[in-house]
């Protein structure tokens, strides 16, 4: 069995982090056949290494690689399980784009999609606790085009059976904190049901802390599912809206922890630590402070790199600030 | 009878076209360079469309980030807000912030005029709609800080659409595309609809196409008869049950068939589809073929395919 303490209020990111500039410099020359695998393999290794020590410097609590090795969050996964294809990008939204998968044929689980990512960052990192993430099978489902599959539910349980397998996988490994990402989750409030189905087949067996990711959504139309949700904490996005409706965690389980979105990942304006520190006590008076993470948003990886770093020590002097004004006891990671 | 294939509201940005975008918004390219560089792609897109046999084209095309986005730029009293995600879809709009009394500015003019001269220059055989975000829809997807009634709300925003569509339909629109798809979320007010719908069509005299998507709408079709629409715009992908009650509406008015997934790479075969534009044609005298929404959701490869058999759906059908 497994125990870490925490600090109160314990900061993390919700994954990806920009990656430094040489490093897709890096990529165009390998995706092009100009660098061999070997040397990619060192240029990535380094990329996490450079970011993990923004992150801690910034003195994040529980950092992650930075998703540093993946281009696109469904994209990535869709790469490694047998059954998908891809067309051409996607537009997400204003030039942002993505490669959207299809799936046309039935998918295969072809081995360990992100455990030498965790094997790698848990060797080179400080911290006692360092999160990864995996794309949970609702929304690679829905991020996905359904080319083979009769209908969209038999797809998510089809995926949640293959991300299951990684879990377990990553368990064996040693990991202790998984994030499962569904930010698709709260767009068709009519599958919300078999969706929570699906994620809990994915993690079903597991003993690994679970957080699952929600963003940019309306959090009241699957506040009403996540007590049958068979993981701990969700990590939900505030900033962006400018904190409001925030009221809605009080009808979260409360055995369930709050992972609070603080730092608006889609304006590269910095936040002021005040403004964090005044949306943490808002926070602080629906929810206790044993039950609340601090992270940003979403990921950080559309951002220059500094001010992603800037917003980070921002967050985490934010947080600080308000450890000095509450007293009690951290989480506990138990395993 | 008028049978013909038509798109609605945007295509794909093709991923050179959205890098060439954010270069120049970054600063990174002159807006004459950056103005050549588009021409030429909007011609390339025109022309592709053009020989797919589709008719009408939304002039917007792949200009815009999302359906507020000039609007929101250009109105008095909105400003662009944070990112929101577009109806249920993976695709995100920054919301239109209401910070103030809205009044017009100019917003998607000069856009128009690019995209109607290079049609003219190049002699293509395509006309073109105005697109505008419905003024109920705009309410409802926008942010407003300002406002005390939706009502007041709904009036300011028809108003100002209102006016740019009556400038674009002199510059010679053919249609004035209004997209309403929270009138088929489910749970739509009517009375708002209905007074921001007819305060806008109160200020042109152009046809109106109406288009509703990701939902039904024939629940309202009794009181939508009452209003100027020349076009219904129906989803017969996400709601092919509404097929039926659309046929009732009969008469000189047209209908567009949303029968084409915008949201799926399966490409819809031409006998689906004209099978349903010839079941419509016994009872419209004009029928467009469409996608059910904007293209915006699935790759620009698909795209083209899938409107290459839209032309081919509609071939046959006498014109006249």
């Amino acid at each position: 069995m497994v125990e870490v303490k925490l600090p109160v209020l314990p900061t993390t990111v919700i994954g990806s982090y920009p990656r430094p500039t040489w490093l897709r410099r890096t990529i165009k020359l390998w995706k092009s056949g100009r660098l061999e695998d070997e040397h990619m393999k060192e240029a990535f290794n380094d990329a996490v290494v450079s970011v993990l020590r923004d992150q801690e410097a910034a003195g994040i609590d529980i950092p992650s690689d930075g998703e540093q090795r993946r281009d696109e969050m469904v994209e990535y996964f869709a790469e490694r399980i047998g059954g998908f294809r891809f067309y051409d990008p996607i537009r997400i939204w204003g030039n942002a784009y993505y490669r959207k998968p299809a799936v046309h044929a039935p998918l295969q689980y072809k081995g360990n999609m992100v455990v030498e990512e965790f094997k790698f960052l848990r060797s080179v990192s400080t911290r006692p606790v360092v999160k990864i993430t995996i794309t949970g099978p609702y929304t690679i489902a829905d991020w996905s085009f359904n080319e083979y599959y009769s209908a969209k539910d038999e797809l998510a349980f089809e995926i949640a059976k293959i991300v299951n397998k990684e879990l377990k996988a990553l368990e064996e490994a040693g990991a202790i904190y998984v994030q499962i990402d569904e930010p698709a989750l709260s767009t068709h409030l009519e599958e919300v049901e078999w969706a929570v189905e699906a994620i809990n087949e994915a993690v079903s067996k597991t003993r690994i802390k679970i957080g699952m990711h929600v963003c940019y959504g309306d959090y009241s139309r699957i506040i009403p599912y996540l007590e049958n949700l068979k993981v701990s904490q969700f990590a939900f996005e505030f900033a962006n809206r400018g904190f409001k409706n925030i009221e809605v965690v009080k009808k979260m389980p409360e055995d369930k922890e709050l992972g609070f979105g603080v730092i608006d990942v889609h304006n590269r304006r910095i936040e002021t630590v005040e403004e964090v520190a005044s949306g943490i006590r808002r926070m602080l008076e629906l929810l206790p402070a044993h039950r609340l993470y601090i992270n940003p948003d979403c990921g950080l990886k559309l951002l220059p790199r500094g001010t992603a770093k800037e917003k980070m020590r921002v967050m985490v002097e934010a947080v600080r600030k308000i450890r000095e004004e509450i007293k009690g006891d951290g989480p506990v990671i138990r395993t | 009878m008028v049978v013909q294939a038509a798109l609605i509201g945007g295509f794909p940005r093709p991923f050179n076209i959205g890098r060439l975008m954010s270069r120049y918004r970054d600063g990174k390219l002159t807006s004459e360079t950056y103005e050549k560089k588009i021409r030429v792609e909007l011609f390339k897109t025109l022309r592709r469309i053009a020989d797919s046999k589709v008719s009408i084209i939304p002039f917007n095309m792949f200009l815009w980030d999302d359906i507020f986005e000039p609007f929101a730029s250009a109105f008095e009293g909105v400003e662009r807000g944070g990112l929101y995600r577009f109806l249920d879809n993976n695709f995100y709009y920054r919301v239109p912030v209401v910070k103030g009394r809205i009044k017009h500015r100019e917003a998607t003019v000069t856009q128009f005029k690019m995209v109607k001269n290079i049609i003219r220059e190049s002699k293509l055989r395509l006309k073109i709609k105005a697109v505008i975000p419905g003024p109920y829809t705009f309410v409802k997807m926008c942010e407003n800080k300002y406002y005390s009634s939706e009502d007041t709300l709904v009036t300011d925003v028809a108003e100002a659409l209102g006016e740019e569509a009556r400038i674009l339909e002199k510059l010679g629109a053919r249609f004035i595309e209004i997209h309403e798809p929270l009138l088929a979320s489910g749970n739509a007010s009517l009375e708002l609809f209905k007074k921001g719908f007819e305060t806008l069509t109160s200020k042109v005299s152009s046809e109106t196409w109406l288009q509703t998507y990701f939902g039904p709408v024939n629940q309202f079709l009794e009181e939508l008869v009452e209003l100027k629409i020349d076009v219904f715009g129906v989803d017969l992908v996400e709601a092919p049950n509404q097929f039926e009650a659309i046929l009732g509406l009969r008469g000189k008015r047209g209908v567009g068939l949303g029968a084409v997934d915008s949201r799926s790479t399966r490409v819809e075969t031409v006998r689906s589809l004209r099978m349903l534009v010839k079941r419509a044609s016994e009872n419209f005298s004009r029928v467009y073929l469409t996608p059910n929404a904007m293209m915006d959701f699935i790759p620009v490869s698909i795209a083209y395919a899938k409107i290459r058999r839209m032309g081919v759906a509609v071939g046959g059908f006498r014109n006249g």
